[in-house]
């Protein structure tokens, strides 16, 4: 007698799945390929330079991140302001932050073309793959929303205006608040958008939350150091426009659960899950109407984006490259890097995190009002971030010329190596000017017009940004003559290639900038001492140049080629 | 479990897991150490230069050289509050004597020190306001009390409503100066 083969009894889950109409093996299994490829997203991959083989993955440094940024933002709050202000700079945090993660990893969390590649000839029904999407994309707001929001929900609570109320009131907000963006984005960008952010909108929010650690970081020990006790007064008389924002309504709800918050506004929190609750099922819609466009047979969700097409040979660059180049090869080279720093996400993401700390330091000068004018003020607090801003331009940039030595495409190379370069020392020249006038003179003269706009004086901003560009050139001298061994783009990247060996020569360049800095702070004072400095910053750079043209010519140059 | 392991879905989850229950336990331990966090929220004050003193001085007897205040830069008018803040002894005529030469300043500065001072140093800035006996001192004195019942102050609230009812009282029985018009 042959035993009869049952199958088991479903599980609960199962029966609410097929009570779903969702098949629960293949939702399982494609949860589960999501869940892994959380854990190897590309754009926090780059941000985050980790790579396959690593055993902390990107997801792990970006949850790290959020609770690094979470607690160094409560940490400098606690015992400050209020529970409300609190509350709201965390949600406002949670919030941004949640938003900007979403059209990071639109690709990975919500709708990805590829999946058609790979999931579209399996016997996989779309209510079975919206669903095992879904799922993963609010596995992934529920896990930034707990990293982001961990320390302010357990810290609120030591606050002197808080009970352990604060604790499910703020993290109910948190869920609350975040839910609503993520579905307001999905709504806005499957409706209008196309059905997902551009690449070039996801790259630069890509670094948001590392500039926001910068910011918190610096402002952190602005605050510390402040004698104006900004922060404190800013939370005290906090501007009638802020209780407008969604973080403002919700902070309010938790502040109003504490003992002495005069009644618990629950009509916010109900308005909150409300919001939700008709926001979500549109959501639902519209992502599963874009599910089905990915279906074959269906017209696909988005078009894969393409290359421009590079310009006919002997007719590179544009005026602006006519104007700053002398020579073919200088020409070329200013073509060849400046193109590779447009199209080459990994050069950029290798090199744009060392100008985050000139921004994050000039934001916060702006906005704690320590911008004043050198050449007026002697107040040290207020005057020493608009010089340090000027001289911290150096620091970028050894780190983006030594990232212009690698690339993925390297073994590429020998069209450099065997292309008919006479004059090395200007293709040499083409490099530094593709890193000085692309990348750091727009950075100069946004210096110029924040420095005009917050002095009222025109001629004080142009000299105090004129010094900044020669600091800007002397730097770009010095680490060509440091650096500049061999055509770019020429070696593999390897772990540690990218800072090991260059950190002693990018910390020397800093140092000797931050130097300058001292001098410049105390020549600014008479009109005299501040025209023999630039006089004397002239000359350096000048002595700079003609040490690198013969750096290079006996490192780079044509004999040395054949070795 | 091993690197291995660690590679694993289950690992990685741990993992982060992990990264979760120590920051639970760090919050915790910051949440239970406000007065830590506290010691560090408290004002510092810039010693009285020699140059100032005859003016402080003669803000403590109600006679100052409003001429010489006049040719005050911001910061230096600010160090005679920083003086009377500092000081063990009260003067009881300086605060008045200031707020009458410069009224939004000195009023914004005590408001600030309710605000950004230590405890002490909040009750010293009630004292400045209260011997100011300025009818301008009222607004900033109650909002400084709505702000300080929120947040469960008791001694300072309860520092504000006597200093609130004996303005109010004076202001009724005699008529207090009010010195926003005042010009810098």
């Amino acid at each position: 007698m042959s035993a009869s083969v049952q199958a088991p009894d479903p599980t609960m889950t199962e029966r609410a799945l097929r009570s779903l109409g969702i098949r629960a093996r293949p939702f399982r299994a494609l949860l589960k390929a999501y869940v892994l490829m959380d854990f190897r997203s590309q754009q926090f991959g780059r941000v985050t330079v980790s790579k396959p083989h690593d055993l902390l993955t990107p997801l792990f440094w970006v949850t790290g991140q959020c609770l690094l940024l979470s607690v160094i933002t409560c940490a400098v709050l606690f015992a400050r302001v209020d529970a409300y202000f609190f509350a709201l700079v965390n949600l406002g945090v949670s919030m941004l932050v949640t938003a900007t993660s979403l059209i990071v990893e639109f690709n990975e969390v919500v709708l990805d073309a590829e999946d058609l590649n790979v999931v579209g000839h399996q016997p996989v029904p779309l209510r079975t793959y919206s669903a095992a999407r879904t799922t993963n994309l609010l596995g992934y707001v529920l896990l930034m929303t707990a990293a982001l929001n961990l320390f302010p929900a357990i810290i609120g609570m030591g606050l002197r205006d808080a009970g352990w109320t604060y604790l499910p009131a703020y993290a109910a907000a948190a869920l609350v608040g975040n839910l609503f963006v993520v579905g307001v984005l999905l709504l806005l960008y499957t409706t209008f958008a196309g059905g997902r952010p551009g690449d070039a909108v996801r790259e630069v929010l890509a670094w948001t939350q590392t500039i926001l650690i910068m910011i918190a970081f610096y402002g952190g020990q602005a605050v510390l150091r402040d004698s104006q006790d900004r922060l404190e007064v800013a939370a005290y008389n906090l501007p009638g426009w802020a209780a407008y924002l969604p973080p403002a309504w919700l902070a309010s709800f938790v502040d109003s659960t504490s003992l002495t918050g005069g009644g618990t506004k629950w009509w916010i929190l109900g308005a909150g899950l409300l919001a939700n609750a008709v926001l979500w099922p549109l959501v639902l819609r519209r992502v599963s109407v874009a599910y089905a466009r990915m279906q074959p047979g269906g017209t696909a969700a988005w078009q894969r984006a393409t290359l421009p097409a590079l310009k006919e040979p002997g007719r590179l660059g544009g005026v602006w490259t006519r104007l700053l180049t002398r020579r073919p090869e200088e020409r070329a080279s200013f073509w060849l890097c400046s193109t590779m720093l447009r199209r080459d996400a990994d050069l950029r993401m290798r090199s744009w995190p060392a100008l985050g700390t000139v921004l994050a330091l000039l934001l916060l000068g702006l906005f704690t009002g320590q911008l004043s004018d050198p050449f007026v003020s002697r107040s040290p607090t207020t005057t020493v971030l608009p010089v340090a801003c000027l001289y911290l331009l150096a620091y970028p940039l050894p780190a983006i010329m030594h990232n212009l030595n690698f690339s993925r495409d390297h073994a590429a190379s020998w069209l450099l190596w065997s292309a008919p370069v006479s004059d090395r020392v200007a293709f040499a020249e083409g490099m530094r000017k593709a890193v000085t006038y692309r990348i750091l003179l727009p950075l100069v003269v946004l210096m110029l017009i924040v420095f005009a706009v917050v002095w009222r004086d025109i001629p004080h901003a142009l000299a105090h940004a004129t010094v900044g560009w020669l600091v800007v050139v002397g730097a770009g001298h010095a680490t060509q003559a440091g650096i500049t061994r061999s055509f770019p783009f020429s070696s593999r990247v390897a772990r540690g290639s990218i800072v090991g060996s260059l950190a002693p020569f990018a910390g020397a360049v800093s140092a000797t900038a931050m130097a300058l800095a001292v001098v410049h702070y105390f020549a600014v004072r008479s009109t005299l001492s501040f025209a023999v400095y630039v006089t004397a910053v002239v000359a350096l750079g000048v002595a700079l140049r003609l040490f690198s043209r013969r750096v290079i010519r006996q490192k780079f140059g044509l004999a040395a080629s054949y070795e | 479990m091993n690197k291995q392991d660690l590679r694993t879905l289950k690992g990685q989850l741990f993992l982060i897991g992990a990264m979760f229950a120590g920051s639970l336990a760090l919050a915790a331990f910051i949440a239970a150490e406000r007065g830590f966090f506290e010691k560090f929220v408290e004002e510092k004050y810039t010693a009285l230069p020699a140059s100032l003193k005859p003016l402080a001085d003669a803000a403590a007897e109600n006679r100052i050289d409003k001429e010489a205040f006049a040719r005050l830069s911001r910061e230096e008018r600010l160090i005679l509050y920083d003086d009377w803040m500092a000081r063990a002894e009260t003067l009881e005529r300086t605060p008045a004597s200031l707020v009458q030469a410069d009224a939004a300043l000195y009023l914004a500065r005590a408001e600030r020190s309710i605000v950004a001072g230590r405890a002490e140093q909040k009750m010293r800035a009630v004292k400045f306001l209260e011997l100011a006996g300025s009818r301008d001192a009222l607004p900033i004195l109650r909002k400084a009390r709505a702000w300080s019942v929120r947040r469960g102050e008791t001694n300072l609230t309860a520092k504000i409503d006597e200093t609130l009812r004996l303005l109010e009282r004076t202001s009724s029985e005699v008529q207090l100066p009010s010195t926003s018009s005042t010009e810098e």
